[in-house]
């Protein structure tokens, strides 16, 4: 290797996925540089300051698809990384008191679901099955570099459910609206539309992972989100990494058809031969030349038109919800008509906040009461179908997001409204366009690789669906290493 | 007296499934519900002196093998193609010539080879059946990437005109409730609502000639008569049951009714192999047609700013794709939309016998009404309404034309359902979605025309190529029911 290399490899974005890639990386001997824009590292993830005592990431608050090969390769346990809620029941919340509790447990689900649909609870074992089966058969895909598709029974119920939207393949199951309401929350990830191709596949990608060893289960971490870039950080730096705050990469140096460096705002030039990006739009970084037309064209994907909106509230005491025995340490669906997911898409392709939006929510200081003073709380929404470009500009959507949002729990737990403190609207992910099919049935490498020799994605666009998982990081810095040598 | 085969509904697939069984010498019998065959190929007079074809004016293309092999042309079916296709808006218009474009040649082109691989599934492949090109041989369907993406996607990626993009939507939605924005949308351009041009003398001659070409053959057609039930003995269909309590026996049954209609209510539920009732059970139809026949006093005045040949083709009223997005939110929740999907087709302009001289007829054809309202059924007022709001909507861009309507038909989803006794009023058998078409449609194990019950074949909107062309599934359903009779599958 020639001395003109600074580096054996350099990341770009210090947030989980890149802290990941860089530990893999500096684990193998590299000697790694990672960039990071902003002050501290960790991006959503990070441990932010909300006021009053209050800390907690500027994000979400649950890990469902972190891979576990990079909990036990990184040794992310023995850094610091623990779950107490280990296992989230899914509840979707009802006006009449009649909510439907997901949990593990079949029998339970299913007495549960009794109550609107006999017909459901028995055939919700069976479906459960199907989900399950077929999620683990789509794990070599998903989970490696160069898995393949499932084959026989299972590659025929695959290519029926990739082409189907949640809604009809929830519909062919179920007949009780609020079972379907509840589900259909976890397909409209990543801007697909419960009514599109590609969102009853992701349901079946949520199945496929696995937390502290269960399948399709939904963490929270001990100590909040920071505990997790905290032990990443902490692997990256014993792998000997040099991890640098403060540094905007610019653009990439190219040379001929190769990754050369990264050109960093301040003017200085960092050079290696490999690099990882971790920012979600890459093309950003690549001078326009660099892509052929034809290429310029799949990277310009369509702009998404919804996004999804994570909102923060401080509550001074627990809410209660009327009486009802709920366990809190739940993660709560607000949508009981399946209508509400139509209405709500098709009111923000129009620049509009619908008039009811699908939300789900949880309470980490429950399980957790580190994040927040004694006996106060904090309640992490999620708002699908927000419009991404308000015909009425974001400060005024964000005001009456607020509104809709705190009235629309405050239907189910009265008094919430005074217990709040403050109330904090997290702007949207950059746009990434929603995901397509194609792209969930790619294979690991072929979402990490780019055009350009030596240049790799690992965040969580190079995943089958955006979300905190560390696989891409793990799968490009496998590749990485395996082409250097 | 046992039937070779029976064939249930006489719309153009069954009346050219009889033809074709009865010339290679089968005893076929046509059992039609309505007093006369046709389905939705008739005209009938709405006004005095006024005729139109109530539930559409086009139809997708019929294979030219099996129209010269019908010898459609010389019982009088002659179609004219539109000549041209317009956008009209209050300010502009845009004009695209009928095979200039590329988007619809191409279109055209993917529909015929997805017809052709069908038709290679079922027929020997050195013996090529529709369109002497071979099949291509390449795995992955050329249509596959229309599945996968959406038709505004597809549009803004082949076309650079704004004006164009809107046009070509239009016309792939014609008469739809779909969505230009979701994935799989494209596929409403592939199984385009229309393309076959105007019959002259309306789409009753196309039926006329099908009845010549089906009765010169021998096959007996026998209309006002209901099946109500297949009969059946250990799986195997012996007959059927009349409403009248009468029962024809017959060795195969080729049924060109819907999806659900077939399985959901020919059969007791009970009967069925648990998974054909549940795939029948949940294949989703989307509904969203209603047609209004105009008897004009004369043709509207052209605006200024439109081509010459405006009247010769369909005319599509102001399309936007926001429109079209809000005009299908409208439909899920059950409501008519503001500003609707309209398209108008002159149809007195082709067919000069079809009104008084002087006179025009206008239908108006218009997507996205939904089945039932949120509140409440159809009523006479509501129509009423539907029919005020749609010529607003046309007065807006040719102006006059509310001051010249004579007589105004309205025909929504129900009365098609009623009239013609497809599932929810839905002429295309079902939703246009990725997972229910080509390969998929009907479903995924269930390849039309062989039905997963023995002895039934399965033709009409709800197979493959039942949307992709007309007569095609007929003639499909026809000669695998003639083969398997040959080879003795049938005793």
């Amino acid at each position: 290797m020639s001395a003109y290399h600074a580096y054996d490899a350099i990341v770009i974005g210090g947030d989980t996925s890149g802290l990941a890639a860089a530990a893999y990386l500096g684990k193998a001997g590299k000697r790694v540089l990672l960039l990071e824009a902003q002050d501290k590292f960790g991006g959503r993830c990070g441990a932010a300051n909300l006021g009053d005592g209050f800390s907690a990431a500027r994000g979400a608050h649950t890990l469902y698809a972190l891979d576990p090969r990079v909990v036990s390769e990184l040794k992310l346990a023995r850094r610091g990384l623990r779950f107490e809620g280990r296992e989230l029941a899914l509840t979707g919340l009802r006006g009449d008191g009649k909510h439907i509790v997901i949990r593990r447990d079949a029998h339970d689900t299913a007495s549960s679901i009794a109550v609107h649909s006999q017909r459901d609870a028995e055939t919700w074992p069976r479906f459960r099955t199907e989900l399950f089966d077929l999620a683990r058969a789509m794990r070599p895909l998903w989970w490696e570099s160069r898995g393949d598709l499932p084959s026989g029974a299972e590659k025929q119920k695959l290519d029926r459910i990739a082409r189907m939207g949640a809604l009809a393949w929830l519909d062919s199951w179920f007949e009780s609206e609020a079972l379907k309401a509840t589900l259909c929350f976890d397909a409209a990830d990543g801007g697909l539309s419960v009514l599109e191709p590609g969102s009853a596949l992701a349901l079946v990608w949520r199945a496929a992972q696995e937390i502290s060893g269960l399948q399709g289960a939904v963490a929270i971490p001990q100590g909040g989100m920071a505990v997790l870039t905290d032990a990443l950080l902490l692997a990256a730096k014993e792998a000997g990494c040099e991890l640098r705050t403060g540094m905007r990469g610019e653009s990439l140096i190219l040379d001929g058809g190769r990754v050369a460096g990264v050109q960093i705002q301040s003017g200085e030039a960092c050079f290696a031969p490999i690099v990882l990006s971790a920012v979600r739009r890459l093309s950003t970084l690549l001078p326009p030349a660099a892509l052929g037309i034809a290429h310029q064209r799949t990277m310009a994907r369509r702009a998404s038109l919804l996004a999804d909106v994570g909102v923060l509230l401080t509550l001074r005491s627990a809410p209660s919800f009327g009486g009802v025995a709920v366990p809190l340490a739940n993660r709560f669906v607000l949508a009981e008509k399946l209508e509400i997911y139509g209405s709500a898409e098709m009111a923000a392709r129009e620049g509009r906040l619908g008039d009811e939006l699908p939300i789900s929510f949880v309470i980490p200081t429950l399980s957790d009461s580190s994040l927040a003073p004694p006996g106060q709380h904090i309640l992490s929404a999620l708002v699908r179908s927000v419009p991404r470009h308000p015909v009425e500009g974001w400060a005024v959507l964000k005001k009456d997001l607020a509104t809709r949002v705190v009235a629309a729990i405050e239907r189910l737990a009265p008094g919430l409204s005074r217990a709040i403190s403050n109330i904090e609207i997290l702007s949207p992910d950059n746009d990434e366009g929603p995901i397509t099919v194609p792209h969930m049935l790619t294979s690991g490498a072929e979402r990490v690789e780019t055009r350009i020799a030596g240049l790799f994605r690992c965040g969580a666009n190079a995943e089958p669906v955006p979300a905190i998982s560390g696989r891409a990081a793990r799968i490009a810095a496998a590749i990485a290493i395996a082409g250097q040598r | 007296m046992r039937y070779d085969a029976a064939i249930i509904g006489a719309g153009a697939d069954g009346l050219a499934a009889a033809a074709m069984l009865a010339r290679s010498g089968l005893k076929v019998v046509v059992l039609e519900r309505n007093e006369k065959p046709g389905g939705r190929c008739i005209t009938r007079e709405f006004h005095p002196g006024f005729h139109a074809s109530p539930f559409c004016d086009e139809l997708p293309p019929i294979p030219s093998e099996i129209f010269w092999a019908l010898d459609l042309a010389r019982q009088g079916a002659v179609f004219v193609p539109s000549p041209v296709s317009t956008a009209l808006w209050p300010d502009r218009a845009k004009r695209i010539v009928a095979g200039e474009e590329r988007l619809y040649a191409q279109s055209t082109m993917l529909a015929a080879t997805a017809l052709t691989r069908a038709a290679a599934d079922i027929a020997p492949p050195e013996k090529p059946f529709f369109w002497r090109r071979p099949p291509p041989t390449s795995d992955v369907w050329p249509g596959e990437a229309w599945a996968t993406r959406s038709l505004r996607d597809l549009l803004a990626a082949e076309l650079a005109d704004s004006d164009a993009v809107a046009l070509v939507m239009a016309a792939a939605l014609e008469g739809r409730a779909a969505h230009p924005d979701l994935v799989g949308g494209a596929l409403h351009l592939l199984a385009r609502p229309g393309g076959s041009g105007l019959v002259a003398g309306g789409l009753q001659r196309l039926t006329d000639s099908l009845l010549a070409a089906a009765q010169t053959a021998g096959a007996e057609i026998l209309c006002g008569l209901e099946v109500t039930d297949i009969r059946h003995r250990n799986g195997k269909i012996t007959g059927l049951r009349l409403a009248d309590g009468a029962e024809i026996s017959a060795r195969a049954i080729i049924s060109t009714l819907d999806l659900k209609r077939a399985f959901l209510s020919l059969f007791a539920w009970s009967d069925l192999p648990r998974a054909v009732a549940s795939r029948a059970g949940s294949f989703r139809m989307a509904a969203g047609t209603a047609r209004l026949l105009f008897a004009l006093d004369s043709l509207p005045d052209r605006p200024a700013f439109a081509n010459a040949d405006l009247f010769a083709g369909p005319i599509h009223i102001g399309p936007d794709s926001a429109q079209l997005g809000a005009a299908y939110a409208a439909w899920r929740a059950g409501t008519v939309a503001a500003q609707l999907p309209i398209t108008l087709r002159f149809t007195s302009a082709i067919d000069t016998q079809s009104c008084p001289p002087g006179a025009a007829v206008m239908t108006a054809t218009i997507g996205c009404i939904p089945l039932r309202l949120f509140d409440g059924s159809w009523t006479h007022e509501k129509r009423a309404a539907l029919r005020e709001k749609v010529l607003a909507c046309i007065e807006h861009v040719l102006p006059g034309v509310a001051a010249r309507v004579r007589a105004c038909e309205v025909i929504v989803p129900p009365d098609i359902e009623e009239a013609l006794g497809c599932t929810d009023g839905d002429l295309w058998g079902g939703e246009i979605a990725s997972d229910q078409m080509l390969g998929f449609r009907p479903w995924f194990d269930c390849v039309a025309p062989r039905a997963p019950v023995g002895r039934l074949y399965l033709a009409g909107p709800s197979t493959t190529a039942g949307v992709l062309g007309t007569c095609a599934s007929g003639i499909f359903a026809a000669r695998v029911l003639a083969a398997d009779l040959r080879a003795g599958r049938l005793k």
